[in-house]
């Protein structure tokens, strides 16, 4: 499956949660998740102008929450990607692990 | 009430940061009903960090205390161009001083002050046109600034409860490679947001939950909705780049100004406690955005077992 984030949110991808303006990383995460069992995922960021922490963390981040990473690796292709954008997928990935395994505490590291 | 402004208004390097605050706090004194007048007429110069925090004050008072804003007119002509054309003058009510004069530019780029509501992409376009069309930054630096602009505006308007949105008002230097961006709400602030989830916080003064709020991490939202990237992902953006941001939240304020020389930086702040409570959070930063900077992530490596693309 191919999702194109420039067709179903536009050039700038800044809200975590859908409005009735516009819908955010919650509409990526839960297509995801609707499609994780019907084979690879192919996540396209081209036309992509803008895009928020906020937002990859909402669409993928917390993915972590309902899949291991391994699984993630297996399942999700990201294309038409550039390095900072991966860069903040990563961080908030690695964020997302560290809640989930240690009940993490941001002040204590 | 009458509030004499002089010299050089505005908060930062180079401003009268005590002024402002002196003026703000005077502001928020004032009676239910009763008029502020604001006398620019020795005002030598006004940065756009003076202007968004004059407005964001004056439009709570209005909603709040049903003030109502008058002013005296600047003897200086830049200040009464740049008070026209950053739209001041429209956003409190008052008449404008170009007249139907066209503005000087100055070799700056003014985006005027505008209320958001929502991540709005026609605004957000705006911005963006002003930071990059006209200042042709390399497009390394200009999808930084984009986004970290677009994270602040977006938690402000998921956190701060604010029923008035959030005011924005940017100005970018040409000739110096700075942009200036003020981010203003009248919402809840930031240590009432993180004292939901940190306890400890009700007892403290408001610099402790603006210092709290800047690690990458902390959130106030309860359970695991958000993940606390947004100030924390805007101060290190402007660590790595050079700048200049101060908060202003409840009775904090918070500044931290980072220099670089080659590759070393010098990183200095100022934390104090106010002797007011500013109705919201401000935000002013102060961005070098010299054309061809490479933006590199120095933060801690991220281990390999933790990447989801390699």
């Amino acid at each position: 499956m191919l999702i194109k984030i420039q067709e179903i949110i536009g050039e700038y991808c800044s809200q975590r949660i859908d409005s009735p303006q516009k819908k955010g990383g919650q509409a990526i995460r839960e297509m995801v998740l609707e499609n994780w069992d019907k084979g690879d995922i192919e996540v396209s960021f081209e036309g992509v102008k803008l895009v928020t922490p906020s937002f990859l963390d909402e669409a993928f981040g917390k993915l972590v929450l309902e899949h291991n990473l391994k699984e993630m690796i297996n399942k999700l292709k990201f294309t038409h990607i550039g390095e900072e954008t991966k860069e903040k997928i990563n961080r908030s990935v690695e964020l997302r692990i560290k809640q989930k395994r240690d009940n993490f505490n941001p002040l204590d590291s | 009430m009458e509030l004499k402004l002089s010299g050089r208004f505005g908060l930062g390097l180079n401003a009268d940061t005590k002024q402002v605050m002196n003026c703000i706090k005077e502001m928020l004194s004032v009676e239910h009903g009763e008029e502020i007048c604001l006398n620019f007429s020795e005002l030598e110069f006004i940065y756009p960090s003076g202007v968004n925090i004059l407005s964001a004050v004056g439009k709570y008072l209005m909603a709040v205390r049903e003030s109502k804003i008058s002013h005296i007119y600047p003897k200086d002509k830049e200040v009464s161009n740049f008070l026209s054309e950053c739209g001041f003058c429209e956003f409190v009510g008052v008449k404008s001083y170009l007249n139907g004069k066209a503005p000087q530019h100055n070799g700056t780029y003014i985006y005027k002050i505008r209320r958001f509501d929502f991540p709005d992409d026609y605004e957000i376009e705006q911005l963006i046109n002003i930071i990059e069309k006209e200042l042709k930054l390399s497009s390394n630096v200009c999808n930084h600034i984009h986004e970290s602009l677009a994270e602040l505006i977006l938690n402000v308007q998921q956190h701060s409860g604010s029923k008035t949105g959030c005011f924005v008002l940017g100005q970018g230097y040409q000739k110096t490679h700075r942009v200036r961006v003020c981010i203003s709400d009248l919402g809840i602030g930031i240590k009432n947001h993180l004292a939901r989830k940190f306890n400890d916080l009700i007892q403290l003064d408001s610099t402790f939950a603006i210092k709290r709020a800047l690690v990458r991490g902390v959130t106030g939202t309860l359970g695991r909705e958000n993940s606390g990237v947004g100030l924390s992902e805007f101060r290190e953006f402007i660590n790595f780049v050079g700048g200049e941001f101060i908060i202003i939240s409840g009775n904090g304020f918070y500044e931290e100004i980072i220099t670089y020389s080659g590759a070393k930086s010098k990183v200095v702040k100022n934390i104090e406690r106010l002797d007011f409570k500013f109705p919201g959070t401000f935000i002013d930063a102060t961005i070098n955005s010299k054309p061809g900077s490479k933006i590199f992530f120095k933060s801690e490596p991220i281990p390999e077992d933790y990447k989801l693309i390699r």
